[in-house]
């Protein structure tokens, strides 16, 4: 029997059906039962428009007989359950990305995107409570300022500088990874705003291991280290000093051929359709 | 880095040194901080000219703040604090008026993952061994203790809660204190060290605590305190893997300071209050209390014999 959703292998399906007409099986022994099918391969699934029916209710129904329906839709549910516990599952990914929907934060895992936002409300309300200033959260909500403007125009401004991408069309077959500004006030130690600080991310969640990147670092140095180069300055009586590269990231070269598009409130007259292919890192990626 | 005449360590990948004619100039990365140093005050000018030409960027002037540690640099020599990490640490913990103690632990301390109270606050406690972890970089003193408190990281109790409290207790009493490293003579710098172990100190797993110290001259610069893989079925064997630890850090070390120029011309001296392990180290006689001791643990005996280290006895 093939429907639109799912392939059946009858034969194994059978003796399943009979048992749990009979007595009650655990939900755990259904799904134990199928796993090896869904994993061999043998039962194929197939995009799944709107899965309903809780496993539950076809367990206290159990003098009823199961309609084939019904077993597919709870079983369905259950592996979505399981696998969204873990990750988003592939087919589910897939799914979204053949109907050409954006794949929502909240669905990538239950718990990390809520512990994300429960974090990042405590550091707005960390944030707040340091400084006056709001930081805006949105493009939307910074271009009506003008210091977030300008903060947004000198970061353009160092990226142009370093020649960090160049326009051109996209190559059929590429994706370009979305850009993200985000704001933060800098503080002094006594609370008052230091400077306003726009950065262009990339979404580089959207990036997959081996296409858009294969290793990614930062340089970091032991401890031990600097405490070593102190000593050795102090003996022999030397100043140490002390520089800071700003837009760090942007100078390390690129060599995997990725794709952004233009930053919103940036995008180039006449060359909207246009996107940036990168020549060095950007945050995020 | 390259173009401008560094070369990379091999011994530390953030490390780079210029060595070109009479120039001398050391500098370490992380990320975007830079940490720059040599003999020639012109030369490091010349270099910071170089690299504004090429990036943007902004000199901060002599070292004063780098990674939340405080630097001073006074005619004596450099100190290291970070006395100010430690009250913002007092205050979001809620212990600003907590009464001082005088030593981070108590002595003879033994908790075990078991038996400890109620459960507590996962979260928080794993917030404040973290940041004491940070803490360590200035304060070898409370290594031990904090060591001790990251065993627990998983499963916290109240007892162990109270241990972490004292460790801030000691601190807030001993916030002002950090390293120093004086200036020195004309000779070059010694480097030597000190190891130690704990016998069978954690409870649990009846493993036992490595630890040693490096001092450069008068300067500490390495330290650690570690539990180590598997059980010592003697104090000897106890000392003798821990003193194949400071063994390693010793070989790094002394690869470290030759590349910045302040290479060892004689075997470090690991300084440790064990008889018996320097005997073990120092000849295969005792094959009968020795036998089980895995192989790589007689890299201490391999490097003693290559003249890189000596051991020397120290009373306790």
């Amino acid at each position: 029997m093939v429907s639109r959703d799912v392939v059946f292998v009858e034969d194994a399906i059978q003796p399943l059906l009979s048992c749990t007409k009979e007595t009650s099986v655990s939900s755990k022994d259904v799904y134990d039962t199928l796993l090896p099918l869904f994993t061999s391969g043998q039962l194929s699934v197939g995009p799944l428009e709107a899965p309903s029916q809780p496993l539950e209710a076809t367990h206290n129904d159990a003098d009823h007989s199961i309609s084939d329906a019904d077993l597919h839709d709870a079983l369905i549910n259950e592996r979505a359950d399981i696998e969204e516990a873990k990750t988003v599952p592939k087919w589910l990914l897939q799914t979204l990305q053949d109907s050409k929907l954006d794949v929502p934060l909240s669905y990538r895992t239950r718990s990390g995107s809520h512990s994300a936002s429960f974090a990042s409300d405590c550091y707005a309300v960390a944030a707040s409570s340091l400084c006056d200033e709001n930081e805006p959260v949105s493009f939307d909500e910074a271009q009506n300022s003008e210091n977030w403007m300008a903060a947004m125009q000198s970061e353009y401004d160092a990226i142009m500088k370093t020649g960090t991408w160049s326009l051109c069309d996209l190559p059929l077959g590429k994706k370009a990874i979305g850009t993200k500004w985000v704001y933060k006030v800098k503080c002094k130690p006594d609370g008052t705003v230091d400077r306003y600080k726009a950065r262009l991310v990339a979404k580089g969640y959207a990036q997959e291991k081996g296409i858009d990147f294969d290793e990614t670092f930062a340089p970091t140095c032991r401890m031990t280290n600097v405490r070593s180069i102190c000593a050795i300055a102090a003996h022999r009586g030397w100043n140490v000093h002390q520089l800071d590269i700003k837009t760090a990231f942007l100078n390390g070269d690129l060599h995997e051929e990725v794709y952004v598009s233009q930053p919103r409130g940036f995008v180039q007259k006449g060359h909207e359709h246009k996107v940036c292919r990168l020549r060095k890192a950007l945050y995020g990626l | 880095m390259i173009a401008f005449g560094f070369e990379n360590s091999p011994t530390e990948s953030t490390l780079y040194v210029k060595r070109v004619d009479d120039v001398f100039l050391i500098m370490v990365v992380y990320v975007d901080d830079m940490l720059l140093t040599g003999p020639n005050e012109k030369h490091i000018a010349d270099f910071k000219a170089d690299l504004h030409a090429s990036f943007e960027m902004s000199d901060l002037g002599h070292l004063h703040h780098y990674l939340g540690i405080q630097f001073m640099q006074v005619d004596g020599g450099i100190a290291l604090c970070q006395s100010k990490y430690i009250d913002t640490l007092l205050q979001r913990f809620g212990l600003e008026d907590c009464k001082p103690i005088a030593t981070p632990m108590e002595t003879g301390l033994r908790l075990s993952l078991h038996d400890v109270g109620d459960a507590f606050d996962v979260v928080l406690y794993q917030q404040a061994v973290g940041c004491l972890i940070y803490l360590c970089i200035t304060r070898p003193d409370i290594q031990f203790a904090v060591s001790q408190m990251s065993r627990f990281m998983h499963c916290p109790g109240v007892k162990h809660w109270q241990a972490v409290k004292r460790i801030f207790r000691y601190l807030s009493g001993t916030r002002s204190l950090g390293l120093f490293y004086p200036k020195g003579g004309s000779l070059p710098p010694d480097l030597h060290a000190f190891s130690d172990f704990d016998w069978a100190g954690c409870h649990d797993t009846r493993v036992s605590t490595s630890g040693f110290c490096f001092m450069l001259g008068s300067s500490c610069i390495s330290w650690l305190s570690k539990k180590q893989p598997t059980v010592a079925t003697s104090s000897c064997e106890a000392e003798y893997r821990a003193a194949f630890t400071a063994t390693v850090e010793c070989v790094w070390l002394r690869r470290l300071l030759a590349d910045l120029g302040v290479g060892q011309s004689s075997a470090t001296t690991i300084f440790t209050d064990s008889q018996s392990a320097m005997a073990v180290a120092r000849n295969h006689v005792f094959h009968a209390r020795t036998k089980h001791i895995e192989v790589h643990y007689h890299y201490v005996r391999e490097r003693f014999f290559a003249g890189e280290i000596s051991l020397a006895y120290v009373p306790t």
